[in-house]
C-alpha cells in the first residue's frame, strides 16, 4: 500500500514540476522576445534620429538566432546587451543636440 | 511703425548669418594655420599628402600613372553620349561641364550636390537615375571633376539655405557611434596624428578631391562613401549616400572651403 502511495505521489509530483517548468520556459521564450521587440524599437528610433550604433544591430541578429535555436538564455543576453546599447545610442542623440556647440571654432 | 523696420531688420539678421558662414571659413583657416604653421594652409587640399613627406613622395610617383585616369576617359565619353531625346549633359552644365567649383548648391529647399545634378538632369531629359555609387556615376564625376580642375570653390549660402547649412555643421561637431567621435575629433582635435599606420588629415580641404581612387577600394568612389566609411569607423550606422544629413555635412565643408582649389579626381591610400 505504501508503495502504491509512493508511486502516485511522485507521478503527481512530476506532474506538477514538469508543468511548472513549461511554464518558466514559456515565460523565459516570451520574456526574450519582448526584449528583442523593444531592442528593435529603440534601436528604430535611433535610426530614425540617424544615430543608430553598428553593434546594436549585431546583437539583435544574435539575440533572433539564439531564440530561434532554442538558447532562450543566450537570446536573453544579447537582447540586453541590444537594448543597453540602443539606448546609450539615444542618450547620445539627446546630449550632442546641445553639446555639440561647445565645439564648434570660434574666431 | 514695427512694420515698417521688418525689412531692415531681416536685412541686419541675413548679414549676421552670412557672417557666420564666412567667421566659420576664417576661424577653419585661422585653426589649421596655427595647428600647421609650416604648411600654407592651401596645401591642405592634398590632405595626408600635405602633412607627412615620406607619404607625399609615394603619393606623386602614384600620381605619375594616375589610377583614376580610365575613369575620366570614360566619363568623358559617357558625357558626350547623347539622350535619348537628342540633348545631353551639355544642357544642363555650362563649360563642358566645368561646374563642380558651384556645387554643392541650394535649391528647391534641398542641397543639390553634384551627383544629385547628374540625375536631376537624366530625369529631366527622361533617363533612368544612376545609383549614387555605380561605376557610371563615378565616371560621370571623374570627368566633371577633371573638367573643373583648377577651378576656386565658389559656392553661395543664401538665406534660406542656412539651416541646412548648420545642420551640416551640427553633424560635423556631433558626436557618433559607440566610440563616441564627431568628426571634429580626428579631424581637428588630434589631426596630424597617428591612427595605426594612418595619419589624420584637415577637415579644410576635405572636399576637393573626389570622386577620388583609394588603393583599399581598388575604385573610384565618392566622398558620400567616405563618410558612411567614417561613420564605421567608430561604430555608427552608415547612412544612405546622398541622404540629407551627408548632402548638408558636404554642403557644410565645402562652404568653409570657398576659395580652394578643386583638384579632382585624386588618388588616396
Amino acid at each position: 500500500m505504501k508503495k502504491v502511495m509512493l508511486t502516485i505521489l511522485l507521478g503527481l509530483s512530476y506532474t506538477v514540476l514538469a508543468d511548472s517548468a513549461s511554464k518558466i520556459d514559456s515565460a523565459s521564450k516570451i520574456d526574450s522576445a519582448s526584449i528583442i521587440d523593444r531592442a528593435e524599437k529603440l534601436n528604430a528610433e535611433a535610426r530614425a534620429r540617424h544615430n543608430a550604433w553598428v553593434p546594436t544591430q549585431r546583437f539583435i541578429d544574435q539575440a533572433n538566432s539564439a531564440l530561434s535555436s532554442g538558447d532562450e538564455e543566450g537570446a536573453k543576453a544579447a537582447a540586453d546587451k541590444a537594448v543597453f546599447l540602443a539606448e546609450a545610442s539615444l542618450k547620445q542623440a539627446d546630449v550632442e543636440q546641445k553639446t555639440w556647440k561647445q565645439r564648434q571654432l570660434v574666431k | 511703425m514695427f512694420v515698417r523696420f521688418l525689412p531692415v531688420l531681416f536685412m541686419i539678421l541675413s548679414s549676421a548669418s552670412m557672417a557666420d558662414v564666412e567667421a566659420d571659413r576664417e576661424a577653419f583657416r585661422a585653426f589649421y594655420a596655427k595647428r600647421f604653421s609650416s604648411i600654407p594652409v592651401e596645401a591642405h587640399v592634398d590632405g595626408v599628402y600635405a602633412l607627412d613627406e615620406a607619404k607625399r613622395a609615394q603619393w606623386l610617383e602614384m600620381e605619375e600613372f594616375p589610377p583614376y585616369e580610365f575613369s575620366v576617359d570614360d566619363g568623358e565619353a559617357l558625357y558626350d553620349e547623347p539622350f535619348t531625346d537628342g540633348s545631353g549633359y551639355g544642357d544642363c552644365f555650362a563649360d563642358g561641364g566645368a561646374v563642380k567649383h558651384l556645387y554643392p548648391r541650394f535649391e528647391g529647399g534641398e542641397v543639390v550636390t553634384m551627383e544629385v545634378a547628374v540625375n536631376q538632369c537624366r530625369v529631366q531629359h527622361g533617363m533612368e537615375s544612376l545609383a549614387y555609387d555605380s561605376e557610371e556615376m563615378m565616371q560621370l564625376t571623374s570627368y566633371i571633376a577633371y573638367a573643373s580642375r583648377d577651378q576656386l570653390i565658389d559656392i553661395k549660402v543664401p538665406e534660406d539655405a542656412l539651416p541646412a547649412y548648420e545642420r551640416g555643421k551640427q553633424f560635423y561637431y556631433s558626436r557618433r557611434g559607440q566610440l563616441n567621435f564627431s568628426c571634429s575629433h580626428c579631424h581637428m582635435q588630434i589631426v596630424g596624428s597617428q591612427l595605426r599606420a594612418e595619419v589624420l588629415s584637415a577637415s579644410y580641404g576635405h572636399v576637393t578631391h573626389w570622386p577620388t581612387y583609394r588603393l583599399k577600394w581598388q575604385e573610384v568612389g565618392s566622398l558620400h562613401r567616405r563618410f558612411a566609411e567614417c561613420n564605421g569607423q567608430v561604430g555608427a550606422e552608415a547612412l544612405p549616400l546622398q541622404s540629407q544629413p551627408y548632402r548638408e555635412l558636404e554642403y557644410f565643408l565645402t562652404a568653409i572651403a570657398r576659395g580652394l582649389l578643386l583638384n579632382g579626381p585624386a588618388s588616396r591610400k
